[in-house]
């Protein structure tokens, strides 16, 4: 598991008000779930803890950072991202994993021939799927992120086994 | 404006082709499809359609829920790759 890295939950795109309050774009599943990491970190490795988030459209925050009172402060916060440690993140449940820890996978077919890498996961209403660069083709291609088509998932190994369904590769 | 009851939901003859095949020779296949406009169908459940975006054809198994929509809604034909965040995929 990667441990070890940084994920990007959000960005601070603009100040809130003259209190000090700033918003925020949340890439987390439950926008206000960003507030669930605790301290989180900027790209210049400052802290920064969320108080008082609150939800003002569909992945929009404002929320008050601990230690900025003045709308000027807030200013300076502008187009900060902020990360949590990855090891910060709870366990997922059985069968469940977390998009960031799929991303970068190796993916082998059942003889071990290496088919490409995995570039993303979506679901667009139709169940998950992981989207695959191959690795002899200046393409991507989209997989049933199933238990038939995803045989194994091996992220300590920085793999993942596949059985893709025919007419997909 | 809707279309007519009287008329029944608009199917492209060859995907119904293609889902008979696909159904009576029993393999695990994606049956690739360039007919967005289609109507998803009860006789479709279970089956994995590889629905065109223009680029690629993005797999979309039919559940019974989706009965009555088209397939084009499950084929976003502008992909937006966004973050990751803690976003989770479940493997069923």
């Amino acid at each position: 598991m990667k441990n070890d890295s940084r994920i990007l939950l959000g960005e601070i795109i603009g100040a809130f008000g003259i209190k000090g309050e700033v918003r925020i774009k949340s890439y987390c599943e439950l926008p206000e779930a960003i507030a669930n990491y605790g301290l989180l970190t900027t790209c210049d490795r400052k802290t920064v803890l969320l108080e008082n988030v609150r939800s003002t459209s569909k992945d929009q925050l404002v929320a008050c950072i601990e230690g900025v009172s003045s709308r000027q402060q807030a200013e300076g916060f502008i187009g900060a991202e902020l990360y949590a440690d990855r090891s910060s993140f709870p366990a997922p449940n059985e069968g469940e994993y977390y998009m960031a820890d799929l991303q970068g996978l190796q993916a082998f077919d059942r003889k071990g021939n290496l088919i490409g890498e995995i570039v993303a996961a979506h679901n667009f209403g139709a169940g998950d799927m992981i989207d695959i660069a191959l690795a002899n083709a200046n393409k991507s291609i989209f997989i049933p992120f199933d238990r038939e088509s995803v045989v194994a998932v091996e992220i300590e190994n920085g793999r993942v086994v596949l059985d893709p369904p025919d007419g997909t590769i | 404006m809707a279309r007519s009851v009287w008329k029944g939901p608009f199917v492209d003859a060859s995907i119904l082709k293609k889902a008979e095949r696909a159904r009576l020779s029993g393999r695990r296949e994606v049956i690739k499809i360039w007919s967005r406009r289609s109507t998803i169908l009860p006789q479709f459940v279970g089956l994995t359609f590889g629905v065109y975006n223009g680029r690629k054809h993005i797999p979309v198994l039919v559940t019974e829920e989706m009965i009555g929509q088209k397939f084009g809604e499950y084929s976003p034909t502008r992909t937006f790759y966004g973050h990751a965040g803690d976003k989770k995929a479940r493997r069923n």
